[in-house]
């Protein structure tokens, strides 16, 4: 008899123990789920006022100008993001000073819906996108937003940016260039964008020496190419020490500067397009590589190299030049400090072929990304939601964005907002203190300012950024975020693949000697292929894309 | 008529029942085990068959804003697309090379190991080297290539050792030609200990009196294991073998993610990181499907194949 009842009091516990597993998705699902009627007299007025289409002055704003919103307390909107995931350590948005502030700043309920934790990709999306009712507000990166607008799920703001989002308004009124960023072809305005303040803030990565062998060797910091080859040549002899940087990175920047040449496609200053890896600047790149790579410059592991890697490497003072960032440079410097070590890490300026010269493209990412708030067409209260995603991009919207709370995690001092103890010795990291209370870390649709850069990071990376964007004219040729229609997209990805596999095949051919980049037939060889995996296809693609954006 | 039918149920003869018949008696035996077998039956109508459904994208350009019904028909575009790739013959030549290998070497090694377990007389020395020798399978794929990565960099153990005796270093990983060797080389080492448990399983339900016999023959070691161990575990591995074959085009993308680069993408490219590459590009479900679907045909007709090719040499086979 005991061993029967022991038996079931285990078979129930096996059975118990697996339906923990059904846990915490019920957040996301709720909130979604909560999302409450708004009240229908601001529907119909709204309603109205849509009637009179066209000139919209004579709109009835429900809410006002400022903030707190008036009449809003009783409302909600519901709000799916990708960013501002609260700090990992509190159980939901509720316990986030971040978003009760913002709802309290603002005036009305803000139901916040993310993926649930450890999603890395866009499954949760896509299957937010199949749903009955939407979420009336959805953050995230809109690399097909043409589809979304065609297919109905997000509607056109331009008719409402006026009276309704006069804060972002005013900013697209004063920056036209991102105003064509933003537009789809046709000129649709479609989302709340994700903006940094300035294209400084888009450079994070460059080349950085050893800074105290130079000093021994009474070298001065290298000037151009020809100064860099030389010291690389002094690292190796004197210290064994060679040019290392992460595998992906070695496409876009760095050394490729002096060529004026990078992997992906640019602008020429008439508008036509190139394509990096077919030009001569690429040529002499690998050729430049090659040579490095002969004289034992060039890390042999260069193909596997990962972040963790090139950290050992480094450390073991294997490494005398680096293409790495500025996090990367903060983070050697204090392991090297850790151990005792005198080295010393500093950032120098893009190579370049003559002193003082500029270079066309260097690493930087896109001043308007594509990422950014999105209206949907089952928002009932489209105003109450434009007026939710306006504050960040009003005068205290972006303070509270940017700095958090004045008094609490900032002050001001001589006009510059600065970060407290609050931020600056929190337990958790600075990282993650900004998680906490404020929203402009990376992606939010919102504005960064360059100064929240400054102060949340060391005054070493903010020398390395000032470094690698004093030379360079990257943003006029840089290949802007283009909207792609649907028909480019299918022919453009299996070409793009295909091409991108083969550069990258014989990028490594070239440089490592299999095959001769000197040599004149392969090059046309390689021309060649490139043509038959039909690279002319893509650039006409890429050209008209390019034009649609210049003519918006 | 239904005299002599109440006469069979009651006697409990098999002769001239109806089919309805024997079913209601055959439900009142096992009633139990058929109301048992009921949620597994279940899982594979729901989770394994009715998806099935979704096979159509591989026929669509599927968007999952649209839903599967009202994305846009291309019929065999996607494959089409994937057959004048140019990267198609390499991929696939790549996966059969990988795989072929894999079970060439890869499969006899547990028998091996198995063969050899079975052979140490000293109880504890046997289960240590058990015990050891499973562990790997444990560790996660990702840790496993790490670590290679590290052993194979120009300065790392392996090329440190190569030098120790003369030879030349360079990045393990970047060599074309070893690239196989060191993807089945660990691949074998991280599932032998594990592969070995059911072979083991097998030679211990082998009469231990065929051992006896063959003693009194005059058999020594090597034979008795030629003669009454193999052919003893012969059913187990020829079901074991079917099943590997079934699998033989879907090369897990992975470990071969993780251990190559570009300069060994001539031999490492897989169809399945293939897929993985363009798919990354745009969320290509559709695409990603269409090769799939090949892959799973091939597949079928590889296991089909190897079934009745075993069915014909050696008499027992999966089905």
């Amino acid at each position: 008899m005991k061993k029967k009842h022991l038996t079931l009091l285990l078979a129930m516990a096996l059975a118990i123990s697996a339906l923990t597993g059904c846990g915490n998705y019920e957040d996301s699902g709720t909130a979604s789920a909560l999302s409450t009627e708004n009240s229908e007299e601001g529907a119909d007025a709204i309603g109205d006022s849509n009637a009179a289409d066209g000139e919209q002055e004579g709109a009835v704003s429900m809410y006002g100008d400022t903030y707190p919103l008036q009449d809003a307390k009783e409302k909600s909107v519901t709000y799916y993001s990708k960013s501002n995931v609260p700090f990992s350590g509190y159980a939901d948005y509720t316990a986030s000073p971040f978003h009760t502030k913002l709802a309290e700043n603002v005036g009305v309920d803000i139901q916040f819906e993310f993926d649930p934790t450890g999603t890395s990709d866009d499954s949760n999306y896509n299957l937010l996108l199949t749903r009955e009712k939407l979420p009336d507000i959805i953050l995230h990166q809109f690399t097909n937003a043409q589809e979304l607008l065609d297919d109905g799920i997000i509607i056109p703001l331009n008719d409402y940016l006026e009276d309704w989002a006069p804060n972002l308004y005013r900013y697209l009124e004063e920056n036209p260039e991102t105003k064509k960023a933003i537009s789809t072809d046709d000129g649709t305005i479609y989302m709340f964008p994700w903006l940094r303040e300035d294209s400084w803030l888009c450079t994070f990565r460059g080349l950085a020496v050893r800074k105290d062998w130079l000093e021994e060797q009474g070298v001065e910091i290298p000037a151009n190419l020809d100064e860099l080859d030389s010291i690389a040549h002094v690292f190796k002899d004197k210290y064994n020490a060679r040019f290392s940087t992460v595998v992906d990175w070695l496409y876009d920047g760095g050394i490729s500067t002096a060529f004026n040449t990078w992997k992906e496609y640019y602008r020429d200053d008439n508008q036509n397009v190139h394509f990096g890896p077919a030009e001569e600047g690429w040529r002499e790149y690998m050729q430049f590589m090659n040579k490095w790579y002969e004289e034992g410059i060039l890390d042999p592991d260069i193909a596997s190299v990962d972040g963790t890697v090139l950290k050992n490497k480094v450390l073991n003072d294997e490494i005398g030049i680096a293409y790495t960032s500025g996090n990367n440079v903060n983070t050697w410097m204090a392991s090297l400090a850790e151990v005792g070590s005198d080295a010393e890490w500093v950032g120098i300026l893009n190579p370049v072929k003559e002193t003082g010269g500029i270079t066309m493209l260097s690493q930087l990412d896109q001043l308007v990304t594509g990422r950014g708030a999105a209206i949907t067409a089952s928002c009932e209260d489209i105003e109450l939601a434009m007026r939710v995603l306006d504050y960040a991009y009003s005068e205290e919207g972006i303070l509270y964005y940017n700095y958090g709370t004045e008094g609490e995690t900032y002050i001001i001092e001589n006009g510059v907002p600065v970060f407290t103890s609050l931020i600056l010795d929190d337990a958790d990291g600075i990282s993650n203190a900004l998680d906490k209370y404020t929203g402009c870390q990376w992606g939010t649709a919102g504005i960064q300012e360059k100064n929240f850069y400054i102060q949340k990071n060391s005054q070493l990376i903010v020398d390395c950024i000032n470094t690698w964007t004093t030379n360079t004219a990257t943003a006029e040729h840089k290949f802007p975020s283009v909207s792609p229609t649907s028909d480019e997209g299918l022919e453009l990805d299996s070409i793009q693949a295909s091409i991108n596999s083969y550069v990258d095949e014989m990028f490594y051919k070239f440089i490592y000697g299999e095959i001769d980049i000197d040599d004149d037939g392969q090059w046309e060889k390689y021309l060649g292929e490139l043509e038959s995996i039909g690279l002319t296809k893509a650039i006409v693609i890429k050209q008209a894309q390019l034009d649609r954006y210049n003519a918006r | 008529m239904s005299e002599r039918k109440n006469k069979a149920v009651a006697v409990g003869s098999t002769t001239t029942k109806t089919f309805g018949q024997r079913v209601i008696i055959d439900w009142k035996r096992n009633k139990w085990k058929y109301i048992l077998l009921i949620p597994v039956v279940l899982y594979f109508l729901i989770f394994c068959y009715k998806p099935m459904y979704g096979i159509i994208i591989a026929f669509k350009n599927y968007k999952p804003s649209r839903g599967i019904i009202d994305s846009q028909w291309v019929g065999f575009q996607h494959f089409r697309n994937f057959f004048t790739s140019r990267e198609c013959f390499r991929v696939v030549k790549n996966t059969f090379a990988i795989s072929f290998l894999s079970i060439l070497f890869g499969f006899p090694a547990p028998i091996l190991l198995a063969l050899l377990l079975n052979e140490i007389k000293n109880q504890k020395f046997k289960r240590v080297i058990q015990t050891v020798s499973y562990l790997p399978h444990f560790v996660s794929v990702v840790i496993i290539c790490g670590l290679i990565k590290t052993f194979c960099l120009s300065d790392g153990v392996i090329n440190v050792i190569i030098n120790f005796f003369g030879g030349q270093t360079h990045n393990l990983l970047e060599d074309k030609n070893l690239f196989y060797t060191i993807f089945v080389g660990t691949d074998i080492w991280q599932g032998i200990g594990w592969g070995s448990i059911i072979y083991l399983a097998a030679i211990a339900g082998i009469d231990q009196e065929q051992y006896e016999a063959a003693r009194i023959d005059g058999a020594g070691r090597l034979s008795q294991i030629l003669h009454i161990t193999i052919p003893g575990i012969l059913p187990t591995v020829t079901v074991l073998f079917i099943m590997r074959m079934g699998s033989v085009l879907s090369v897990g993308y992975e470990k071969v993610l993780l251990l190559y680069n570009p300069v060994t993408y001539e031999v490492a490219d897989v169809i399945s990181t293939y897929v993985y590459r363009v798919g990354l590009v745009n969320a290509q479900y559709s695409f990603s499907t269409a090769v799939s679907l090949l892959n799973s045909v091939v597949n079928i007709v590889f296991l089909t194949l190897t079934n009745t090719i075993c069915n014909k040499v050696n008499g027992s086979g999966l089905f």
